[in-house]
């Protein structure tokens, strides 16, 4: 099953690329470090931490040149077991790619709004090698892992992600535009087309200028909007972050990109309805100065229109100025985004009709099924918390049919009240969670761990869903997330020890709180 | 300390007069120095110059040192070779014990040298990173990723006009 998910991701990662292949920019093949080695931090519990980093394909990072600070001092850190290469200078030296998921312990008690310094180095397998990497990450995972949990990685075509490191106003802003100028060659900005041709191309005997005039009018209120989405964002923090993973708003989304795919096989046609656009032409007709406001308005409403179908990428961008908490900065990146999805727009204000119908009516409809696939893919991607947990679980091997799973406090209760008499070993464990996984694969299947759990009784407290009883849960024990293991004895009394990160087996064997007594 | 700095205002008044930047003087500005502390002169009349940035940490970059030594000796007398170091000079000075470098090496802030590495064209910031530049500290040639010497003589025996 697990293999099964992770070709689906891949697939599905493989569709988007395709998807955002007009959009990649990059001159030479090999990826800038920023965006090689992708790293977010998130806190456990007061004083554990874990630290993720995403490796690009092809690309690895060295144990010995890890490192994380805070308050300029070095964290204790459990690595999980990685790769050995003999390095003829070295000797032998342990490497990571894909996904490195550590944990480290601090003295002092942090909170999500502390920040910690992380230093790597690593190389590509084309021979190349980078220069150590330092980042400043918030505790919170705003960096990427919550992010990269909506998304299931990096969106292709957004060049915003790798820019998040910089500050230079003008360099974040260029980026933004070329990402806007990305996401424009996605299907995303299709529904705009009917409605420029209705209220402004649909306009009989207008010049081409005025045209033109009138769909940048309309460009400048689809602008507005998005900027009003920065300054929001910007001055939410993380808490916009915090919204996206409601699963009622992952829903949302889905449900929409569902509803764009149908569009996109012909279930029906995107446009306006006709009592709207005759009501805008009434309006604009009064309104002074011609139809400039009316279409301004028109703008406006549109970014909502298409705002949902921009979620994942614009989730990323509204994350990093959430992050970021610059008003003048938020607004203004926003603004050069919807310049940059503006920008084609404008070649349909002033060509008009000419351009359009170029492809011919059978390649357009191709065009418009690969986009509706496209489109179907993502609404499940997106929607992976909300469905992955209703799967058999993910996990075949033998440890995972000992363990109960609930999620819910009630649930929770009944179990611990059901097993007085009995320890109970409580696992917080989510999807998303790669040192969850790794536990799952390596350790719990392992002989001897089975063999020293045998005197417990296994819960699995599953959060994947992050609702409000998973970070009910959560807090009951002053977790912030997974992973954690609780023991809880046969009277029903909490332990003070608790294993927090991945553990292998001969660790967590160590690591088990003395043999309850049977 | 007023006797090293001669060189280095030297180097940079070239730099400031001559149309481009010279990629030396540009490292030298930025901090980069010899192991000893001391600033590295542009051997004058201004020869074409050979930068190698590499580290110790870095395999690739330590597999084409050799290649790099027998290239020196063949034309160290008329194209200046530098290898510039993204690394700690103790990891310098011990791998050198092993495997010498026979042309001058000089290191700084790994910062700000990968800036300099950047705006010299390594937009990837990949090591190891290989530039050969004119007299005039035009770019002529760069690799990134490991250098034969069969690769890198033609484009040596270029720049001299070969």
């Amino acid at each position: 099953m697990q293999t099964l998910i992770l070709f689906c991701r891949s697939a599905l990662l493989m569709l988007l690329l395709a998807a955002g292949a007009y959009a990649s920019t990059s001159g030479s093949n090999l990826l800038p470090p920023e965006e090689a080695f992708i790293p977010s931090a998130r806190l456990i519990d007061a004083r554990h931490i874990t630290v993720q980093w995403q490796i690009a394909d092809g690309y690895y990072l060295y144990r010995d040149r890890i490192s994380i600070q805070h308050n300029g001092q070095t964290l204790a850190a459990e690595f999980p077991p990685g790769k050995v290469k003999d390095d003829p200078y070295f000797g032998r030296t342990t490497t990571y790619s894909h996904q490195l998921a550590l944990t480290a312990s601090s003295p002092a008690s942090l909170t999500p709004q502390d920040r910690i310094t992380v230093n790597f180095q690593g190389c590509a397998d084309a021979g190349v090698c980078y220069p150590p990497q330092s980042a400043t990450l918030t505790l919170d995972g705003s960096d990427g892992s919550k992010l990269g949990r909506l998304l299931g990685a990096r969106p292709a075509g957004s060049a915003t992600e790798s820019t998040f490191v910089r500050d230079e106003l003008w360099l974040t802003l260029g980026l933004f535009f070329l990402a806007g100028l990305g996401l424009s060659l996605t299907a995303c900005l299709y529904p705009l087309i009917p409605i420029i041709s209705a209220i402004i191309l649909g306009q009989q005997g207008i010049s081409r200028w005025r045209a033109t005039a009138l769909t940048f009018s309309y460009i400048q209120g689809m602008a507005l909007s998005y900027t009003a989405a920065g300054l929001l964002a910007a001055a939410s923090g993380t808490l916009l972050v915090v919204a996206f993973q409601q699963p009622w708003v992952i829903a949302v989304f889905a449900g929409f990109f569902v509803v764009m795919a149908l569009a996109m096989f012909g279930a029906f046609e995107l446009q306006l309805p006709s009592s709207l656009q005759s009501r805008i032409q009434s309006l604009s007709q009064r309104l002074p100065g011609g139809h400039f406001g009316s279409v301004f308005l028109m703008g406006v409403l549109s970014a909502l229109l298409v705002g949902p179908c921009m979620a994942p990428p614009l989730a990323a961008a509204l994350a990093y100025i959430g992050q970021s908490g610059n008003l003048l900065q938020g607004g203004l990146s926003l603004y050069s985004l919807a310049l940059g999805m503006g920008a084609p727009l404008l070649l349909i204000g002033f060509f008009g009709g000419t351009i359009l119908p170029r492809l011919s009516g059978r390649m357009m409809n191709g065009i418009r099924k690969v986009f509706g696939v496209i489109l179907l893919g993502v609404a499940l991607w997106v929607s992976q918390p909300l469905w992955l947990r209703y799967l058999p679980a993910p996990h075949s091997t033998a440890s995972a049919g000992r363990f109960v799973t609930v999620t819910t406090p009630q649930q929770l209760d009944s179990e611990i009240a059901a097993s007085k008499g009995q320890p109970l070993l409580i696992d917080f464990y989510a999807d998303w969670c790669i040192s969850c996984i790794e536990m799952e694969r390596n350790t719990f299947p392992d002989p001897q761990v089975q063999q020293a759990l045998q005197p417990y009784r296994l819960l699995r407290v599953d959060v994947t869903g992050n609702d409000a009883a998973a970070r009910e849960l959560l807090q009951r024990y002053g977790l912030f997330g997974p992973p954690a293991i609780l023991f809880i004895t046969r009277d029903g009394q909490q332990q003070d020890k608790r294993l927090i990160g991945f553990l292998p087996p001969d660790g967590f064997i160590a690591a088990l709180p003395g043999t309850p007594e049977p | 300390m007023k006797h090293a700095l001669i060189p280095v205002l030297a180097t940079i008044l070239l730099a400031a007069c001559s149309r481009t930047q010279d990629p030396l003087a540009e490292l030298q500005q930025a901090g980069a120095r010899t192991l000893s502390g001391q600033p590295l002169a542009r051997q004058l009349p201004a020869r074409p110059l050979l930068v190698n940035y590499w580290a110790s940490w870095c395999a690739p970059c330590r597999e084409e040192i050799p290649a790099l030594n027998r290239l020196h000796q063949r034309y160290g007398q008329q194209i200046q070779f530098v290898g510039v170091a993204l690394d700690q000079p103790a990891a310098i000075r011990t791998f050198m014990q092993r495997i010498p470098l026979n042309y001058p090496v000089i290191t700084g802030d790994s910062l700000e040298i990968g800036k300099i590495m950047h705006s010299q064209g390594n937009t990837s910031k990949g090591i190891p990173y290989t530039a050969l530049y004119d007299g005039e500290g035009r770019l002529l040639f760069s690799q990134q990723g490991p250098v034969s010497a069969a690769a890198l003589a033609p484009e040596l025996d270029k720049a001299l006009g070969k």
